[in-house]
């Protein structure tokens, strides 16, 4: 279908956009031209000591003085997962117990411009997912 | 009860020893070495200050109760405030319980300049005693559940598992220090929370003035001296501000239990002495500096209308409500952020419900704390 196309030239936009200067509204349209979209916001603090400071979370275990910013986007529950179905299902049926995710929060988080490996944000959104009782998704 | 009775038993010689008074109370009756061996009478000598010994006809004046143990039947609703030390025998597993019992001599109005609150723990490894807490209490979820026929096991289940790890760090942190239990937030909402007391208050007057109620126009403001019996409070204003829509949220009710209405207390230097996250302490205060003044102070009036022109120039106002709205906005962001920690069916409310720091808000009414000087 041509709305492949369409919707991969936007996805490609969208990435190419996350260099901009506002990460939170950059990583909320990727998302959103991927299917995602939420009125769940929240104006969290930005600043990582005191995000994870809110979440209850050791912020040592984390390397913030390498992060810039946290971004929180939106929670995706069970009232937008339907609406969703119709664009896309979330790829989520064989990687997960479907039936014990009730939600997902989708974080961005702004890292300096140093080399991060595969393993560094792996870790990163591993420890971030124990501080949430649900799964936690990250853009950056 | 077996316990206090065995303590009491125990500290009665060696008070008489230091010429100390001492009294028992628990659920089955009551003991004193001074006055009648009666509830309310033990109490009373225990605190004739808070309890306004001096006032009451009949009553024995002449020496107190020094030593009071008790279980749990005085942990709520009594003003206790002329003690200064407060030992934790039995650790409650429910953190709420130790905070009532501190709160009782932890209140507006001690005059005293330290209050401590000493805990017996139960090993020195409290995490191996939450452990084994926790394992029992496991168990008794399980048959509870099984008991109520609830058809949503996993989401009872995990409601259950998110207040039993909230309390659990709650406890653990009581070990380093007091703490204001409504400060914590974790989006928990604990009957034990409720503001029964206040409510009892304004029940009566509410019923009397429902009209005048109803009728006030918003923004209503006074003004009162900061001293308050013994103490002072600090000079700033108590707004009480509604969002915009105030339609019900359920979400946001479990962050603030007086949404859609939000109580700041800020400072004259535009610090948030107490966020909305403390209705508690914002009422206390508001009781102690409002309750018996039907007049007007009209000194602390004329000197407003002085500083403000008549009302004209707000500026000093404006720049404490922005600051109160500010702290509306960060406490609801993180408590909301808090509670997606505690439970798996944490939600955040939808954009429009949030109280945030960039809706508008009606304001309800506004108090204004004077320092006394500017009384004369």
């Amino acid at each position: 279908m041509s709305h492949t196309a369409e919707r991969l030239a936007a996805i490609r936009d969208a990435v190419s956009g996350l260099a901009d200067a506002d990460l939170a509204d950059a990583g909320r349209k990727l998302l959103d031209v991927m299917g995602y979209r939420s009125p769940k916001m929240l104006d969290a603090p930005t600043a990582p000591a005191q995000f994870l400071a809110a979440l209850g979370m050791d912020a040592t275990r984390f390397e913030t003085d390498r992060w810039r910013a946290v971004h929180f986007l939106f929670q995706l529950t069970g009232d937008e997962l339907p609406a969703l179905s119709r664009g896309g299902d979330p790829a989520t049926g064989e990687s997960f117990q479907r039936g014990a995710i009730d939600s997902f929060v989708f974080l961005a988080i702004d890292l300096d411009d140093g080399g991060w490996s595969r393993r560094q944000l792996v870790a990163i959104v591993r420890a971030l997912n124990r501080g949430f009782a649900m799964p936690a998704n990250r853009t950056r | 009860m077996v316990t206090a009775r065995y303590l009491y038993e125990e500290l009665l010689p060696l008070a008489r020893e230091c010429g100390l008074q001492a009294a028992l109370v628990t659920g089955d009756g009551c003991k004193a070495t001074f006055g009648r061996a009666r509830f309310q009478d033990v109490l009373v000598n225990f605190a004739p200050r808070a309890k306004r010994r001096a006032l009451m006809r009949g009553a024995e004046t002449g020496g107190e109760i020094d030593l009071l143990i008790a279980t749990d039947c005085i942990s709520e609703g009594q003003n206790l405030q002329d003690a200064d030390l407060l030992v934790n025998v039995d650790i409650h597993w429910n953190p709420v319980r130790l905070i009532q019992r501190f709160g009782r001599i932890d209140r507006i109005g001690s005059r005293n300049a330290t209050i401590r609150m000493v805990n017996f723990w139960p090993t020195e490894d409290l995490n191996r005693y939450l452990r084994l807490k926790d394992r029992v209490e496991a168990r008794m979820a399980l048959v509870d559940l099984s008991a109520t026929g609830d058809d949503d096991l996993l989401n009872a289940r995990a409601e259950a598992d998110g207040d039993a790890r909230w309390r659990d760090e709650q406890l653990l942190r009581l070990k380093d220090e007091v703490f204001d239990l409504e400060e914590t937030g974790g989006g928990v909402t604990l009957a034990d929370f409720a503001l029964d007391d206040f409510r009892a208050d304004l029940l009566g007057f509410a019923r009397a003035n429902e009209q005048a109620l109803r009728d006030a126009p918003l923004g209503l403001h006074a003004i009162v001296p900061s001293e308050v019996e013994g103490s002072a409070v600090d000079p700033g204003v108590i707004f009480c501000l509604r969002r915009r829509p105030p339609a019900p949220n359920s979400e946001q009710a479990k962050i603030n239990p007086l949404d859609p209405h939000y109580l700041v207390y800020v400072k004259d230097d535009g610090a948030v002495r107490l966020g909305f996250g403390q209705p508690k302490p914002i009422l206390e205060a508001y009781r102690a500096l409002c309750l018996g003044h039907v007049e007007p102070f009209e000194a602390l009036c004329n000197a407003f209308d002085d500083e403000t022109d008549h009302g004209e120039k707000m500026n000093r106002y404006d720049d404490l409500i922005r600051a109160a709205v500010a702290s509306v906005g960060e406490t609801s962001a993180t408590r909301t952020l808090a509670a997606l920690t505690g439970s798996r069916a944490a939600r955040v409310p939808d954009g429009g419900a949030q109280a945030r720091a960039s809706l508008d808000y009606d304001l309800i009414t506004w108090l204004i704390v004077r320092p006394a000087a500017r009384v004369a």
